[in-house]
């Protein structure tokens, strides 16, 4: 069964629980496992608080509009958001090696999805997608992601 | 999320229940800076109430480290959850903490 949904929240980090709550509740219908379902409430969570603190600086008061669909191969969320775009080509990866508090977030969306893409065309925003295949084995190594100027 | 924390002996057992993210991290770190500023540098922190954590919790337990740490202190954790578990396996940081199963066994082992 497809499932296909829409969700608009603020540019609040209090708004992040109520659409982990909300993407949680979509997918429940999916015959996922606890751990795909897991992986997706951290990428939405981190992607979102980059959002959130960077694209609007932590300024509330800005829609920020989640999809999600979800097929019999993947699921797929996008992220619009119409603040700051992001320039993945600035991105750096966080050095393992090192004890640091931060970098973290970007490295974890990567590191838990299969597919991560950055469309920053329209002019306004980012549009963030993130593919998740359902419940395989994973190949794609962690850092890999492409970006659309 | 609640934060409570109490001291046994001489190490201060912080014990954190609900989802942990950006929105609350702060006042993780806030009862953090409460307790160094208190003098104590033993911390075990219990994580066994904690279904979710993202990176803002990371950055909160991360700082305290390498604070206790410049004065010889220490922080264990204990009762992770598979997805905090996950969590740490992926930035490599269970190889910066001492992680315990039990509670009890993290607080021993100081």
């Amino acid at each position: 069964m497809d499932i296909d949904n829409r969700l608009v929240i603020d540019s609040r980090l209090e708004e992040i629980a109520r659409a982990r709550d909300w993407l949680a509740e979509r997918v429940s219908q999916a015959m996922l496992s606890r751990e795909t379902v897991g992986d997706l409430k951290l990428a939405l969570t981190e992607a979102l608080s980059n959002v959130i603190c960077h694209s609007y600086d932590s300024e509330p008061g800005h829609q920020i509009i989640l999809s999600l669909f979800v097929d019999d191969k993947a699921l797929t969320l996008t992220i619009r958001d119409f603040g700051r775009p992001f320039d993945a080509s600035l991105y750096q990866m966080p050095d393992l090696d090192k004890l640091q508090e931060g970098g973290y977030g970007v490295f974890l969306i990567q590191s838990l999805m299969d597919q991560v893409r950055y469309d920053t065309s329209s002019g306004v925003g980012t549009t963030l997608t993130l593919v998740k295949q359902r419940d395989r084995q994973r190949s794609k190594k962690p850092g890999n992601y492409s970006a659309s100027p | 999320m609640k934060i409570d924390a109490s001291k046994e002996k001489s190490v201060v057992v912080v014990i954190v229940e609900g989802d942990l993210d950006a929105s609350n991290a702060p006042d993780l770190r806030a009862k953090f800076e409460e307790l160094i500023g208190q003098g104590e540098n033993q911390y075990v922190i219990d994580l066994s109430g904690v279904p979710f954590m993202d990176s803002s919790g990371i950055a909160a337990l991360v700082n305290l480290f390498k604070r206790v740490r410049i004065g010889a202190g220490d922080v264990k954790l204990c009762g992770l959850q598979e997805e905090v578990k996950k969590v740490f396996e992926l930035t490599r940081l269970n190889r910066v903490f001492d992680i315990f199963d039990t509670c009890a066994e993290a607080a021993a082992s100081f």
